[in-house]
């Protein structure tokens, strides 16, 4: 074992130490670096939320949010969204989630452009008042995010709506 | 009379065989060490740098398989 560890430190001396490797090792491995950098700096969401509809139902109703939105779709990025709704005493309890690929995102992009419709049914034991559609998207829009560091771009969204009485 | 003796080594004019010895594997030791480092340094490195051409290459090919499924669709 300690023979075989020897001999392989003395082929990769024989390898890394000829200059030309070592050169070319070093632009190669300074390129990606940069590559790898700016590539962790993109941490931006690729989705803005600029507005929303003011929504009511009763509990066990279906409601559809409607919000104004900007998506970015040149980055190609994949979404797995979270969503749960709290009432007005707190409870929480979750209403779905969605997953969405790039292709997908274009579509509705296309179809309807800066709009994104939510539709979820308001759970039949909320209590009438203000409460919360609470959405936690993540985004992975390259290979780093797919990585358990840094992993996905978060983005939270709390949308209110009323549970009429 | 009382006098205290302090507890030191005595100094010596010459060094002995043994003495010589044991600097001389104490040296080896350290030299070991160095070269031992000098390895695990380099070869993490080149192991980190190999990393980082491999993420590189992968967000690449990501890259390009998103753009030929967008100009295939």
């Amino acid at each position: 074992m300690v023979k075989a560890t020897f001999l392989l430190l003395r082929w990769f001396d024989r390898v890394t130490d000829r200059p030309a490797i070592a050169a070319w090792a070093s632009v190669l491995a300074t390129i990606s670096a940069l590559v790898v950098a700016s590539v962790l700096l993109d941490r931006e969401p690729p989705h803005r939320f600029l507005s929303f509809e003011p929504v009511a139902g009763h509990a066990g109703d279906t409601v559809i949010v409607r919000q104004r939105v900007e998506r970015d779709l040149g980055r190609g990025c994949t979404s797995h969204s979270h969503r749960s709704a709290i009432d007005s005493r707190g409870l929480s309890i979750p209403v779905g989630q969605r997953n969405l690929s790039a292709e997908e995102r274009t579509a509705i992009e296309a179809k309807f452009p800066g709009q994104a419709l939510i539709q979820f049914q308001i759970p039949a034991t909320f209590a009438p008042g203000p409460a919360v559609l609470a959405l936690d998207i993540e985004w992975v829009c390259n290979v780093t995010q797919r990585l358990p560091w840094p992993g996905p771009i978060h983005q939270y969204r709390a949308v209110p709506f009323e549970v009429l009485q | 009379m009382d006098t205290e003796q302090k507890c030191e080594p005595p100094l010596r004019a010459s060094i002995s065989d043994s003495d010589l010895a044991a600097l001389r594997e104490g040296a080896e030791e350290r030299r070991h060490r160095a070269w031992l480092w000098l390895k695990i340094n380099k070869v993490g490195r080149w192991v980190g740098g190999l990393a980082l051409a491999v993420l590189a290459l992968a967000d690449g090919v990501d890259r390009l398989i998103q753009f030929i499924g967008r100009h295939r669709g």
